[in-house]
């Protein structure tokens, strides 16, 4: 009986637990403007919240400093420190960043990953 | 050069400790279990003069290796020198290394007095040999001119100072808290020696007995190791919480969850016979997650998902993490599938209405909640392996499921204790489950009452009530038996009463935003705060400027004074603030007033104006003021003093428009820890008594056109006005959190009894057993 319990129940939670976990680990998509405002909602002491934000690429010669165009067409500059993206990245390319925006006079955007569309 | 040679040395005698005792099992040598065990004695030595060693190095400032120069600096105060030990990833591993060898200095004569010395300390070598060659792979006596060679750093380049310690860490609990919890982890490799060799030998039951006193140690130690974490987080990160589900905090509570559910399964066997594949694999399992927990934070696969930092490890520690797990995942699972019809000896199917169906529920459920921390915990991975942005899941993930689980846990908890081994009666169960339900209504009934109105907070308040009445029924009834049978029910109350914390806490907590000004009481709810001032503190530390505000608490008439922390460091490049909460301890309620902000009052006359646009001035109604626009740094050039400068230029007209003159309003610009700071040059308003500045820009990053800029306003036939110092807090009364602490306490106090009443047990077995088992036995 307990096995018939634990295999029903494993059956039944654990696609559950998948679909909820897709739920409540999905970074939200942003533009740029709005990843600041969510920085500066953000503690001072706590990480800014993760976000992905769409661009278009406009200047990827440096991965340090890669210049792009979210879809609301404002340009900004993404610091990008993740592993090495699996295809390389080039001006008019479509990318969807995940990352965290730092703040201050010129704020950019600190990817750690970067996924294709 | 000797520490590094050394760690290779204990790396090879784990090994041959290994061999040795694999070759006493198979042979039934003695003589190659005496060479097993002086080696393994050779081997806990030598893992001691490491850890003395590697504490010198710390203690004397030894900069000229890498370890040292990296985690402490000479300003550390002793027991903060001494906690740098186990500060970064190679010291904590030899921290976890030397805790299972000091555990298996126990363990050897415990197993050999049970006849059960090779074939334990084969597995419990083995796993000593995959720490020691992490140790090789994370070697804490690298020299820094070697870590640094690709840099050009020679042997003559020694540091003159370290980069010290994370000062989030400088708290007295990083003395305790780590050793705990790595003692916890490492006792958590005795209940699974012991199920290998169990399958070994074919001895599918005797394990459990001799086991058990073990494995209530690992559950105890570890469960303490984790609430004195989320003691310190409380005390120290200003969040206001105990527990975050943060990776890190997962990572020990999954094997916990795992071992909570091993000890009830053990249970259950040692009562029926029964469960005795299940007791292999959660043997299995708890210790395999121990690694695949360690994997996950330490091998750098988290990545930036967490608030604790991951280092990367590097390739190889990578994968000697990697194959640490897999060789252990492999071991464990082949041995148990090698011998499962060996091990099929009890079909028993268990009644409902018995305690080991019971316990078979709530070890399931508890199992449930492991496997859905882990596949939460797992997260990001999955998602990274899919291709997907690597985020780890909200807390609200982990509260969703719990708000299941826990209530069902406690229910099952309760009636398990009704119910009796193998059959109980409906009358009984009757008498047993209705004064508990009675007590719970009521309870929950009082709950309601004193405001709690949400479906999950009644649940839990109705199941921990349940669990407590039965709990606390059980145990009073066996006062007259000794303390040592009432283990169990004393553990459950501390569960019960550290549910009741976490529902008071949730549902009556009440948190305010307060801008303090100094000297000045500010009503905040019920209570009136003040901040008095502040005082420098640790002024040996030359990367922060470190300072304690002191805020009074009043509340009829009851005075409090807390004294919370903020500050900015060098240590992370002033990017976020450290800081540490302030609290009034009380049994009933504790007062917390956590830290966010300092500044100055704003006592001038402002206004804001936006670029190509007319404002009134706040001093003269009949006066107006244009900015036409900002000029760019590279226009200004730098101020003497070498600051970044920026102006705006400003048309001041008077009602009709009539021009009264041109403004270039300066502003010097220093970026700040928390932005940039701006020190206006003031300058005399046309036509009035008054001076104007540019006291702040808001840059308008998505239109430049749309950035706007403050101006200040002050009558200079009046001393300038100098704001007051202004401390931000969030302050909040946490009531009835001390149950959170105490229900802890309480669990491990119970945990404690039972190790008594097991290894008792043990020994009036073991005598009515006999010579069966004596020593000199090398099986």
């Amino acid at each position: 009986m307990i096995r018939k319990i634990i295999i029903v129940g494993s059956l039944i939670s654990i696609p559950a637990i998948m679909y909820l976990a897709m739920q409540y680990g999905q970074p939200p998509s942003v533009s740029f403007a709005e990843a600041i405002d969510k920085t500066q909602h953000t503690s001072e002491s706590d990480p800014a919240s993760k976000v992905m934000v769409d661009v278009v690429i406009t200047d990827a010669s440096d991965l340090a400093s890669i210049a792009a165009t979210d879809n609301a067409g404002a340009g900004f500059s993404i610091q990008y420190t993740g592993t090495a993206p699996t295809s390389p990245l080039k001006t008019g390319m479509r990318a969807r960043f995940v990352g965290h925006v730092h703040g201050g006079d010129t704020p950019i955007f600190h990817a750690t990953q970067v996924l294709f569309p | 050069m000797i520490g590094q040679l050394g760690i290779h040395l204990l790396f090879g005698l784990a090994v041959a400790c290994t061999v040795h005792y694999a070759l006493a099992l198979r042979n039934g040598s003695t003589v190659q279990a005496s060479i097993g065990r002086w080696l393994f004695r050779l081997m806990t030595g030598g893992l001691v003069v490491s850890a003395v060693g590697l504490t010198y190095l710390i203690v004397t400032h030894q900069f000229a290796y890498t370890y040292v120069w990296n985690y402490s600096s000479k300003e550390l105060p002793l027991h903060l020198l001494i906690a740098c030990f186990y500060s970064g990833q190679e010291g904590s591993i030899l921290l976890w290394t030397l805790l299972v060898a000091a555990i298996g200095s126990v363990l050897q004569p415990y197993a050999r007095r049970h006849g059960y010395e090779s074939s334990v300390m084969l597995f419990y070598g083995l796993i000593l040999s995959f720490l020691t060659l992490l140790l090789v792979a994370k070697n804490p006596f690298a020299y820094y001119h070697e870590t640094f060679a690709a840099s050009g750093i020679t042997v003559e380049d020694i540091p003159v100072n370290g980069r010290g310690l994370n000062p989030l860490l400088h708290n007295a609990w990083i003395t305790i808290h780590p050793p705990i919890l790595f003692t916890g982890f490492a006792s958590m490799s005795v209940s699974f020696a012991f199920a290998m060799a169990g399958l070994v030998r074919r001895e599918y039951h005797r394990w459990i007995d001799i086991a058990l006193p073990w494995t209530l140690f690992g559950t105890a130690v570890l469960g303490f190791g984790i609430m004195l974490g989320g003691f310190w987080a409380y005390e120290t990160l200003g969040w206001g919480g105990f527990w975050g589900w943060d990776p890190v905090e997962n990572s020990s509570l999954i094997p916990w969850l795992v071992v909570v559910a091993l000890v009830h399964t053990m249970l259950v066997q040692k009562r029926t016979r029964g469960l005795v594949k299940t007791n292999m694999i959660l043997a299995v399992v708890s210790f395999v997650m121990v690694l695949y927990s360690t994997f996950l934070t330490r091998s750098g696969v988290l990545g930036d998902t967490s608030v604790h930092s991951f280092v990367d490890p590097g390739k190889f520690a990578f994968w000697i993490l990697l194959a640490f797990m897999v060789v252990f995942i492999v071991i464990g699972t082949g041995l148990v599938l090698f011998r499962r019809r060996d091990m099929n000896v009890s079909k028993e199917e268990f009644s409902p209405s018995t305690r080991e169906f019971m316990l078979s529920i709530g070890a399931s459920l508890t199992m449930a909640s492991a496997v859905f921390v882990t596949i939460g915990t797992s997260w990001p991975v999955i998602m990274e392996v899919l291709g997907l942005p690597k985020v780890a899941v909200a807390v609200e993930f982990y509260n969703q499921i719990h708000q299941w689980l826990v209530p069902a846990v406690l229910l099952v908890n309760g009636v398990s204790l009704v119910v009796l081994w193998r059959s109980t009666s409906a009358e009984r169960l009757r008498r047993g489950v209705i004064p508990a339900l009675v007590v719970a209504t009521c309870g929950s009934a009082v709950l309601f009452a004193f405001g709690i109105r949400s479906i999950w907070p009644l649940a839990l308040g109705f199941a921990a009530w349940f669990s407590l009445a039965v709990n606390l029924r059980e145990a009073l009834r066996l006062v007259r038996s000794g303390p040592a049978m009432m283990g169990a029910y004393v553990s459950h109350t501390g569960i019960a009463m550290l549910m009741f914390g976490v529902i008071c806490t949730s549902s009556y907590s009440t948190s305010y935003h307060a801008v303090l000004l100094h000297g000045l009481p500010k009503q905040v709810g019920p209570y009136t705060l003040t901040y008095l001032g502040k005082e420098q503190v640790e002024r040996q530390f030359k990367d922060r400027e470190k300072f304690r505000y002191y805020v009074r608490i009043v509340r009829d008439g009851k005075r409090r004074v807390v004294t919370p922390v903020l500050y900015w460091s060098d240590f992370n490049q002033r990017q976020s603030a450290f800081l540490e909460p302030g609290i009034a301890w009380g049994l009933m309620t504790d007062l917390y007033v956590s830290p966010k902000a300092t500044g100055r009052e704003d006592v001038f006359h402002s206004t804001v104006v936006m670029r190509g646009t007319t404002v009134t001035a706040p001093i003269d109604s009949a006066m107006r003021l244009t900015l036409e626009r900002f000029t760019m740094p590279m226009e200004e050039g730098a101020s003497a003093d070498g600051r970044m400068q920026m102006a705006g230029l400003v048309k001041v007209s008077d009602a009709q428009g009539m021009p009264r003159g041109d403004l270039r309003l300066l502003t010097r610009i220093t970026t700040g820890a928390s932005g940039p700071m701006f020190d206006p040059v003031w300058q005399s308003l046309p036509g009035s008594t008054y001076a104007v500045g540019l006291v702040e820009i808001q840059r308008n990053n998505d239109d430049p056109t749309k950035s706007t800029g403050t101006l200040a306003f002050y009558d200079t036939a009046k001393p300038m006005p100098v704001g007051r110092e202004e401390f931000t807090v969030e302050f909040s009364d946490k009531p009835l959190i001390s149950l959170v602490w105490f229900g802890v306490i309480a669990m491990v106090a119970g945990f404690g009894l039972s190790i008594g009443r097991a290894l008792s047990a043990l020994k009036k077995k073991s005598a009515m057993v006999g010579s069966q088992n004596a020593p000199g036995t090398v099986a």
